[in-house]
């Protein structure tokens, strides 16, 4: 089994970030057991794709992690995704990285929003209904524009 | 994942749920747009070249297709792609995909028998791209995916009428290049004779040309009927390749034996090729290779009334039956006999059965030898047979082993065979 380096490198700083908070929360057992959970899941080898099964473990230490300590929580998040989206391809695939560079802006961004906010709820769903809606638009206009172009209109 | 930690971050109204869920739904959406981006960079990038090795041929007939395809593919995503075929055409194999390599080329091939006549283009190419999150097909059917056009020419189950007049006429112009050492005749040259006959002795005593006329030589190379089998029916390929092997091997023995070999590769009513009096050993040998394996049949001989037999019925009870009183059997008879009279006026002749009288006709042979699997309508095998009784050519049956025996006694009897070589 050969684990490329940048995510080698990306579940050490999520693994990093998460015992730092150990400190600050209430139950650092949650956090540490979620943390062990993750890095089995990104070494440990499942067949041919590991990504669902980083992405499930990393989200629970994200859980973890933001319970303690929200902003340390981001930072998680993003090593998580890192590890999800890279498999080994940053830097040489320059258009991952400025695809990953893109998503850690944009939750940066929405982070920013449900940490100055009095609630959350309500944010979070105009932003995520936003994001998707977007997304819907962006991806529907290319699609017609392709089948238009390749597929006589249909 | 992103639903539910969406409704446990609402039921819990904890920010660490709602960055967990928002950080999904942004993956998710950020991944379907990274998907979009590189299924539009393969789909620009795509080319395709798509080939036919005959762009004429008739109809039921079969044509091996090429199609190559070139994109410029992204690092983990698998690409599949597929011909979109013409209407009425049966692929072989029936789903025919290509994976695009590291390279982003792929090469499709597969054969295609063709249904209906007239032009038949290729409408385009479906293309699959997937990654390990979303997956989204495209039907390529602009300009530069479509094409070639192929030219189906159409092939009737029956003859038209007008070809009947020369129906038994056989045109033979073909000169022979052999002949035997002896002296038939010395005649008077005629301008267009062989100047390699010339008597010169002759021509110097009586100041005249003449010309020797020389014995012919003739030999009856046999003729080797394959009925190839219907493809709608599972044939072991061990079977196959037993029947193949076997024809091949027969065909050598008579290239040697005799300098030349007729084949006749049919598969049902529905002819495939001919080859007449072929000297080269290979040229037999590719043609087999090349047409050997169950065939689509156009033609199904199934409804088709043997005209011999009808006539048969007609001479035995035809007559009888207008003497008799009506009785209920006689009724029935009376029945048959009026619906054979009128299939015999019809002009309609079956294209196959002219196809098998000329051909035995225009050959001099004395054996032919069938292999078959007999599988399925026998007509086919049974008009070849009553032609060659017509006339006067030893039949020689070859099929391969696995039948069991009642089945075989059951096709000798139907068939008249006295006996069937099971091939080893």
């Amino acid at each position: 089994m050969k684990i490329p380096v940048v995510r080698i490198l990306f579940v050490l700083i999520a693994a990093v970030a998460a015992l730092s908070s150990l400190v600050q929360g209430t139950s650092w057992y949650l956090t540490l057991i979620a943390t062990g959970v993750f890095v089995l899941a990104a070494f440990v080898k499942q067949g041919d794709d590991t990504t669902i099964f980083i992405l499930a473990s990393g989200e629970l230490l994200v859980i973890a992690v933001a319970a303690a300590s929200f902003w340390t929580g981001f930072i998680v998040q993003c090593a998580v995704i890192g590890a999800v989206l890279t498999g080994g391809r940053v830097p040489a695939d320059t258009r991952d990285l400025a695809f990953f560079s893109f998503w850690c802006i944009a939750a940066l961004t929405g982070a920013i929003i449900f940490d100055r906010s009095n609630q959350v709820l309500l944010p979070f769903l105009a932003i995520t209904a936003t994001v998707a809606a977007t997304t819907v638009i962006f991806i529907g206009v290319q699609e017609m524009r392709e089948r238009r172009m390749y597929a006589g209109g249909t | 994942m992103a639903a539910f930690l969406g409704a446990a971050a609402i039921v819990f109204d904890d920010p660490a749920f709602f960055l967990a869920t928002f950080s999904l739904v942004l993956l998710s959406a950020a991944l379907a747009i990274r998907f979009r981006q590189r299924m539009h960079r393969i789909v620009t990038s795509a080319r395709i070249t798509r080939s036919a090795d005959h762009t004429v041929i008739h109809q039921g007939g079969t044509t091996a297709i090429t199609t190559g395809f070139s994109c410029s593919p992204d690092h983990g995503v698998i690409i599949r792609v597929r011909d979109v075929l013409p209407s009425a055409t049966l692929p072989d194999p029936a789903n025919a995909v290509a994976v695009v390599a590291a390279d982003g080329s792929a090469t499709l091939r597969y054969s295609l028998t063709l249904l209906v006549p007239g032009g038949i283009s290729f409408p385009g190419i479906s293309l699959t791209v997937s990654d390990p999150f979303y997956t989204a097909s495209l039907m390529m059917v602009s300009g530069p995916f479509r094409g070639p056009e192929l030219d189906v020419h159409p092939h009737s189950a029956y003859e038209r009428s007008r070809i009947r007049e020369d129906f038994d006429a056989v045109e033979k112009d073909t000169p022979s290049i052999y002949h035997g050492a002896g002296v038939r005749s010395i005649r008077e040259y005629i301008p267009g004779d062989d100047l390699r006959s010339i008597d010169w002795k002759m021509t110097a005593k009586h100041d005249r040309m003449f010309v020797r006329e020389y014995t012919a030589m003739e030999n009856y190379p046999p003729l080797i009927v394959l009925d190839l089998p219907d493809r709608s029916f599972p044939v072991p390929d061990e079977h196959m390749a037993k029947l193949v092997n076997a024809v091949s091997v027969e065909v050598v023995a008579a290239i040697r034996n005799y300098g030349s070999v007729s084949l006749f590769l049919i598969s049902g009513v529905n002819l495939i090729d001919i080859i007449i009096g072929e000297t080269n050993l290979q040229r037999c040998l590719a043609t087999i290779r090349t047409f050997a394996h169950p065939r689509f049949r156009l033609h199904h001989a199934y409804r088709w009334k043997n005209r011999a037999s009808m006539r048969g019925f007609i001479r035995k009870i035809g007559d009888a039956v207008s003497s008799l009183e009506k009785s209920e059997a006689d009724l029935f008879s009376a029945t048959i006999v009026q619906m054979y009279r009128k299939s015999l006026a019809d002009p309609n002749i079956p294209v196959f059965f002219t196809q098998v009288r000329r051909l035995l006709l225009s050959l001099t042979t004395e054996e032919i030898l069938v292999f078959s699997l007999f599988e399925g309508d026998l007509s086919h095998i049974r008009e070849i047979i009553l032609q060659a009784q017509m006339q006067r050519i030893r039949l020689k049956f070859r099929t391969v082993a696995g039948k069991d025996a009642e089945k075989s006694v059951s096709i000798k009897k139907a068939l008249g065979m006295d006996t069937v070589e099971v091939i080893p």
